[in-house]
């Protein structure tokens, strides 16, 4: 009967774990940085993913020597806050920068976007742009649009 | 300088449509979609009193900055800054057009600032929602704000940005000077700068001209060394020092001066408490003489663009003794 009862009991949890959704869930506020797919860039660390964002060592990407061009979202959201943390800006900080630089250099500021779904359009059809999405909205539908180079 | 007439205006207009001429086999709309226009402009009081007590109170009114910038190519980028002044006239401040070969060699040509130290390049004349200061330090101002250098021309520049781990740039310019554009002798200006670390630059810079007429009847030389370190764009604190030397030379007379500059700010959130030093000397048939202004600053950013800043300024200068002002300034870009 006690043996019984432990294995049904092991039975449960096992069932339980195994039904559960194992797939991993990335925390709330996480990024994955994207560039088009035609960018042989494979990988970026987070301080060369502030570099070529902000455009500041590198105005134009290797190999490809094409303009490199941020894209970034209009509106205040999570995922907005996790990458201006990740440039180490705030907010007001980034805006100033781009203006100052569009002043100095005649440079183009970021493109900005209303929703997710256009920006991964734009990442996806120009080949020096780089943007961020919410790490959870990498699907393999997504992934075969745009390139992720970086995760946190 | 002095206002634009109207067909001085006319002819920078169609020397800059005459830069967009190669370009037009691209399509307007491609243009337009890459084309960004942005507006500046300031309002503030000022009250000062002079050494013989008696104070002027008086508002003021910037201009109204136009800002167009437009990536017309990949390689190909262009640059418009008009502006409405508040006595009724125009004036083009900037217009550029900009080659990129690579990242080390771009080539810009039009109205251009001259790459005189890191003030004149980094910080701009109307767009005061992005000056650390109210005004600019004077010898790099505005002529009609009484600014002793020349600080844009029309030219060509060659210009290279982060060469190296140590993000080595260079500037090399060669403009009109103060000569006529009929003149052959031009204004050739170098500057290399180098950023070790973010937002901390140095810059030293040399430029050498030729004129005739400007300080005597005869053809002078003007020699000038300008050495800058800056830290702007940090988290809190910034710092900015500039020094320049010019000399003069004629077959008359020979005079040298000399100009420091400082700005120390430090930023509380959206406060950012200052004090920004001058000090020129020296120099006496090219004029420039004597000029002391210490300023105590403080700015509030509302917003990026939007900053109200106030300043309590004492000034001393050898042709009109002590003055002290009160400055108030709201500038805003949007």
């Amino acid at each position: 009967m006690k043996a019984t009862l432990i294995r049904s009991t092991i039975c449960i949890i096992f069932f339980s774990l195994v039904s559960f959704d194992m797939r991993y869930i990335p925390p709330a506020g996480s990024i994955a940085i994207i560039i088009n797919k035609e960018n042989p860039v494979s990988e970026l660390s987070a301080s060369e993913v502030k570099l070529y964002y902000l455009r500041r060592i590198k105005k134009r990407w290797p190999v490809i020597n094409k303009n490199i061009r941020p894209a970034d979202l209009k509106k205040s959201c999570e995922e907005r806050e996790a990458f201006y943390a990740l440039l180490g800006f705030s907010g007001f900080q980034v805006e100033q920068y781009f203006i100052t630089k569009q002043l100095q250099n005649a440079e183009r500021p970021p493109d900005k976007f209303a929703t997710e779904a256009e920006l991964i359009d734009f990442v996806a059809g120009e080949i020096g742009a780089i943007g961020y999405i919410k790490a959870s909205s990498v699907t393999p539908e997504i992934m075969e649009r745009v390139k992720v180079v970086f995760t946190r | 300088m002095q206002p634009y007439r109207h067909s001085q205006i006319l002819r920078k207009a169609y020397f800059f449509l005459a830069l967009l001429f190669p370009f037009n086999f691209l399509s307007a709309q491609s243009i337009l979609e890459n084309t960004q226009v942005r507006f500046f402009t300031d309002a503030g009081f000022e009250a000062t009193r002079d050494s013989t007590g008696k104070f002027f109170p008086e508002f003021q009114a910037g201009g109204i900055e136009i800002l167009i910038t437009a990536q017309v190519t990949d390689k190909i980028s262009l640059l418009a800054e008009p502006v409405l002044k508040s006595n009724g006239t125009v004036s083009l401040e900037r217009a550029m057009i900009k080659y990129s070969f690579s990242h080390y060699i771009n080539v810009s040509a039009g109205r251009l600032y001259t790459p005189i130290g890191l003030w004149n390049t980094t910080f701009f004349r109307f767009a005061k929602a992005l000056t650390p200061t109210i005004d600019a330090p004077q010898i790099i101002a505005n002529f009609e704000e009484g600014g002793l250098a020349l600080n844009k021309d029309n030219g060509i520049m060659i210009s290279g940005d982060d060469i190296t781990k140590l993000r080595f740039g260079y500037r090399a310019m060669v403009g009109n000077g103060y000569n006529q554009p009929n003149s052959r002798d031009k204004q050739y200006i170098v500057n290399i700068f180098l950023e070790p670390v973010d937002n901390l630059r140095f810059a030293a810079s040399v430029s050498s001209t030729k004129t005739t007429g400007l300080f005597t009847p005869t053809k002078s030389t003007l020699d000038g060394i300008a050495l800058a370190g800056m830290y702007m764009g940090g988290k809190e604190i910034e710092l900015a020092y500039e020094y320049y030397v010019g000399h003069i030379h004629n077959s008359v007379y020979s005079s040298v001066g000399h100009v420091h500059y400082g700005y120390v700010g430090y930023k509380i959130k959206r406060f950012t408490p200052y004090v920004h030093y001058y000090r020129g000397y020296g120099m006496e048939s090219g004029v420039f003489k004597n000029r002391t202004n210490a300023t105590l600053g403080l700015r509030y950013n509302f917003t990026a663009l939007s900053v109200l800043k106030f300043e309590a300024e004492f000034l001393e200068a050898n042709d009109f003794a002590k003055v002290n002002q009160f400055k108030i300034q709201w500038a805003i870009g949007f």
